[in-house]
């Protein structure tokens, strides 16, 4: 019988592995001061929020104001485009995780208002299926987070916010029409009275993603179309904000959304008969009390995720639902001068039900965390201490999370950062629980994260300018991978240690004229991931992670005139090994996009028209090896803005 | 003149012909060695060919990339020669690549398959394939097409051509099964179905023309308790009766089997063991170990009797062929072939 038996049953694993996924997430709300904000690409580096994290840690922002003339965004394109990191994709439609800093899909914790949404069976999320409009502001933080954001952020952690205040009220129709059938259409409206105010979003979206390639795997190289990849999503995203008086304000959110969509075969198969339906659920209430010194958070979510995958060709039929209850109560207030206190208590009910455990599983997590902040105004330095302990009632030895940090003035233009962290990573339930391979023996991940950094920015007359510079070092211990055991399954081990370098460059250039504004921003990001390497001495002749490309690079130009905007955007991503031994290597690509927007501005409303090329070479290539990636592909974008006294984002 | 040139001339080519055939049937560097088919990487990657060359002891990977600069497609699953053409069969892929067997240099595609998994040469014009799609599909060589099926039970696998009749084992697919089928080339009907054990997995035809099958037990993944024992079968290819039966301790997912070069003794993997057997043996439980060691492809070399098997180590990264004496006890050579070496086909 070989292989094959075998072999279906561990890809139909490791595709249920990676494939479960859809997403949930987490706030913090804090204090304090102003921030610098940093922005590579679209970044704008806000040290306003630094007490959230850890002092030191570096902080991304994406201005989505710039990107919202792109609706059909996902969150997959945007970071793959602005971050820097490698957001590893299976094509249009397709599955897509990032990887920060060289970390598995495992290692990014995604939160949205303060909750951790990464499922708890796979503890990941695909980040295509998250679209971008629905946010009003999103961070990206690389680097350790545990002690925050606990487990699995050894790599680094989103955070997605679309809370409204009660100051912004919007009225927005967004359409899109593509080539390959991609449609959206999207509306998301904002309102708010003195004390009360609501948002809604609805949207839908399909695309057939046929798009023709040369199928470089089959006799004579025939061009195919893709198929069995259309997708279809939809949902809503309705909030609430309630100002009960001075002190106290409620928030309250649901969010639902369903994706059907086939899973189109790659160039060295047949067919594809694949397909897989996610619909997820979350809702959440919170309780804020604000007091002069002193804030207090209360909120209790819900999150709930259901997946249907089947093949009909080889007759797989899986379901697995999973949900996490999550509640959590923290303090955050002046404890003297300039010293701040962020305490709190995360208590968590997971479920899971699926033919693939061998039973129900509803683990209990407790979690308790603190960040002490010290800043020294005159030095323009502040310092932190954090530290988390998380207990689970079906999981021992769960190491506690502590870091230290600082960021202060260096000299005139110059700031610096530090952070020194320890995280970990709890193994999913798919890896203790799966039938057949399950290891309910595994260790927790442990890492050891080091950062130093520092910012430069510099203004002279017309033009501004800043440049980021970050090295960092990773050990992960325990890494969790699947290997073969005895009997031909897959069963997880902790197979040793991971050693992560590198360092990332970014440089932001504006220039404005009376008419004109010029913007133009770079990145190079360069790291080693290396598989079972013990210590720094193992860095020459250890493996890279698969997937995981040394070089990152990106280039992005745009002129403003008046109301119309020429934008370029171009990415390089490094080759990248597929196999453990690093005997082969897919090629780096390059992808080049091109966007010119023009804005109408009536009376009372606004209209923005966008034409996007994307792969503007038609550069064929693939991010995954024998995934085609589609080739020149053109969009149109439309979105009407209704606009109300207290608006005007444009 | 010039019609006794060309006549001299074109006989001369014709002999030089003749005689390179003669001593080399397969024309090219790929004539003498071993064919081993990797299966590949999972998810989206392509299988590959190596060709190992004994008496240089020299591995060379990849072979069809190398010379068709294009992979062959995802799990390759089996390599077979026939006459002078080598068939890949490449399951996930659904179609055997087509290949002059001395150059490699490709020479046609069968498409129209679903899962096949082992091509098997009837004569000049016709061929089997097993597939996973319930049947074994009928091949017209000189078209490179599937002209007809022939309905199995689950996972139609291995076969083995005696005298006109093709034996098929149904090594249950995504299912479960114990049966073995019998088809006529001729009709292209089954003649016969019989039970065999749980799992059937492989088989061979000794001297005395016996149908020996290896069968690695019934899975039960929810409920590892319910597991069966796998069996080693010796069936008589005349009236299709079972002669004889062991019991093998616990499950295999594909144990192998193989026959040496006089036919008279077969070696079996069963659970990271290699055992023995006369054929002749009066006992079937008469097998001897000869070694401990994984086992995912096993053959004998029809020339010395010299053993080979694979290894696929962690299944993600180049297994490993090794290369012992006829007796097991000492190592000649280790290569490493592609991801997941799964099948050998000795060339000579």
């Amino acid at each position: 019988m070989n292989g094959f038996f075998w072999y279906e049953l561990h890809r139909m694993k490791i595709k249920l592995l990676i494939l479960f996924l859809i997403v949930w997430s987490h706030v913090f709300s804090q204090t304090i001061e102003s921030d610098t904000v940093m922005e590579l690409n679209e970044v704008v580096i806000s040290a306003k929020r630094i007490q959230q994290y850890s002092a030191g840690l570096k902080v991304q922002s994406l201005n989505l104001g710039d990107l919202r003339k792109l609706p059909g965004l996902k969150l997959s394109d945007v970071l793959s485009a602005h971050s820097g990191h490698f957001v590893k994709t299976y094509g249009a439609g397709g599955l897509a995780t990032i990887g920060i800093r060289g970390t598995a899909p495992q290692h990014t914790a995604v939160f949205w208002n303060g909750f951790n949404i990464n499922p708890p069976n796979i503890a990941m999320a695909d980040i295509s299926m998250l679209p971008l409009f629905l946010f009003n502001n999103v961070e990206l933080i690389s680097g350790g987070g545990s002690t925050i954001t606990g487990s699995g952020a050894i790599g680094g952690s989103i955070l997605l916010n679309s809370q409204n205040g009660i100051n912004k009220d919007q009225l927005s129709l967004a359409t899109q029409f593509g080539q390959y059938g991609d449609k959206l259409t999207a509306l998301k409206a904002a309102f708010s009275k003195s004390r009360f105010g609501f948002s809604t979003s609805v949207w839908f979206n399909s695309s057939e993603n046929n798009f023709k390639y040369e199928n470089i795997a089959k006799y004579g190289k025939p061009v195919e179309r893709l198929t069995n990849a259309d997708a279809m999503q939809f949902g809503l995203l309705q909030e609430a904000f309630l100002k009960i008086n001075d002190k106290h304000n409620v928030k309250a959110g649901f969010w639902m959304q369903e994706r059907e969509a086939g899973i189109p075969p790659s160039m060295t198969m047949a067919k594809s008969f694949a397909r897989q339906l996610d619909r997820m659920l979350r809702g959440y209430l919170e309780w804020n009390i604000e007091h002069e010194k002193t804030k207090y958070l209360f909120k209790s979510g819900y999150h709930y995720d259901f997946l249907n995958y089947t093949d009909s060709l080889i007759d797989l039929r899986s379901e697995i639902q999973v949900g996490i209850w999550n509640n959590e109560a923290n303090v955050n207030t002046v404890i003297a001068g300039n010293t701040y206190l962020t305490a709190g208590a995360v208590y968590q009910l997971h479920h899971a039900r699926t033919e693939n455990y061998t039973e129900n599983k509803d683990p209990q997590h407790f979690s308790v965390f603190m960040l002490a902040t010290r800043t020294i105004p005159e030095l323009h330095w502040t310092f932190s201490l954090g530290a988390r302990k998380e207990y689970a009632s079906d999981h021992s030895g769960i190491p506690p999370a502590l870091s230290l940090g600082w960021k202060g003035k260096i000299a005139g233009m110059i700031d610096g950062r530090m952070n020194i962290s320890s995280n970990y990573r709890i193994p999913t339930l798919n890896d203790r629980f799966w039938v057949t391979g399950g290891n309910p023996d595994l260790k927790a991940e442990t890492s050891i994260n080091f950062e130093s950094g520092a910012d430069f920015t510099f203004r002279k007359k017309n033009t501004t300018g800043s440049y980021s510079i970050t090295i960092y070092a990773n050990k992960i211990k325990n890494w969790i991978t699947w290997l073969p055991a005895d009997n031909f399954y897959w069963k997880p081990e902790n197979i040793g240690s991971v050693i992560i370098i590198g360092f990332e460059n970014s440089l932001k250039l504006e220039h404005h004229t009376p008419l004109l504004l010029y913007r133009c921003e770079l990145s190079w990001n360069a790291g080693k991931s290396l598989y079972e390497a013990s210590s720094f001495k193992d860095i020459k002749h250890k493996p890279q992670l698969i997937y995981t490309p040394v070089h990152n690079a990106a280039f992005s130009a745009s002129i403003t005139y008046r109301t119309w905007e020429l934008q370029m955007i171009n990415k390089i991503t490094g080759s990248r090994f597929t196999d453990r031994t690093n005997t082969n290597k897919l090629p780096a690509y390059y992808t080049g996009n091109f966007n010119l927007a023009k804005r109408f501005k009536m009376k009372r409303s606004a209209l923005i028209i966008n034409a996007t090329v994307n792969n503007f070479t038609n550069h064929a290539y693939q991010v995954i090896e024998y995934r085609p990636m589609p080739g020149r592909t053109f969009h149109l974008s439309l979105i009407f803005d209704l606009l109300f006294d207290k608006v005007s984002k444009y | 003149m010039k019609k006794k040139l060309l006549i001299i001339g074109a006989l001369l080519a014709f002999a030089f012909a003749a005689c390179e055939k003669e001593d080399n049937p397969l024309p090219g560097k790929y004539s003498q060695g071993i064919f081993i088919s990797n299966e590949g990487p999972f998810m989206d990657g392509s299988g590959t060919i190596s060709f190992y060359d004994p008496k240089t002891k020299t591995i060379q990977n990849d072979i069809f990339e190398l010379v068709n600069n294009r992979p062959l497609g995802n799990i390759v699953q089996s390599v077979e020669v026939f006459k002078d053409k080598a068939y890949v069969v490449v399951n996930n892929a659904s179609k055997i690549e087509v290949v002059n067997a001395g150059t490699f240099e490709s020479a046609g595609v069968i498409e129209g398959l679903s899962q096949p998994r082992y091509f098997l040469g009837i004569n000049e014009e016709k061929a089997y394939v097993s597939d996973w799609a319930g049947h074994v599909a009928i091949i017209n060589l000189n078209k490179y097409e599937k002209t007809g099926t022939v309905s199995t039970s689950h996972g139609p696998d291995r076969m083995i051509l005696s005298g006109s009749n093709v034996w098929v084992l149904n090594s249950a697919g995504m299912s479960s099964d114990s049966t073995l089928m019998i088809i006529d080339t001729n009709t292209d009907k089954v003649i016969h179905t019989m039970v065999v054990g749980g799992n059937p997995s492989d088989l061979v035809q000794d001297k005395e023309g016996n149908i020996w099958v290896i069968c690695g037990g019934f899975f039960d993944w929810m409920n590892p308790e319910n597991n069966t024992d796998g069996s080693l079968v010796k069936i008589n290819p005349n009236d299709f009766s079972i002669s004889g039966r062991t019991m093998m301790e616990g499950t295999d997912f594909a144990p192998k089997l193989a026959v040496n070069k006089e036919k008279n003794k077969i070696l079996f993997s069963y659970n990271g063991k290699i055992y023995s057997l006369n054929t002749g043996a009066s006992s079937l439980n008469a097998f001897e170990l000869v070694m401990e060691k994984t086992c995912y492809a096993l053959g004998i070399d029809p020339d010395n009797d010299e053993i080979y098997f694979s290894d696929p180590l962690d299944f993600a990264q180049p297994g490993v062929i090794y290369r012992y004496d006829a007796s097991g006890s000492t190592m000649i050579d280790s290569v490493r072939a592609g991801i997941i070496p799964g099948n050998l086909r000795f060339i000579r």
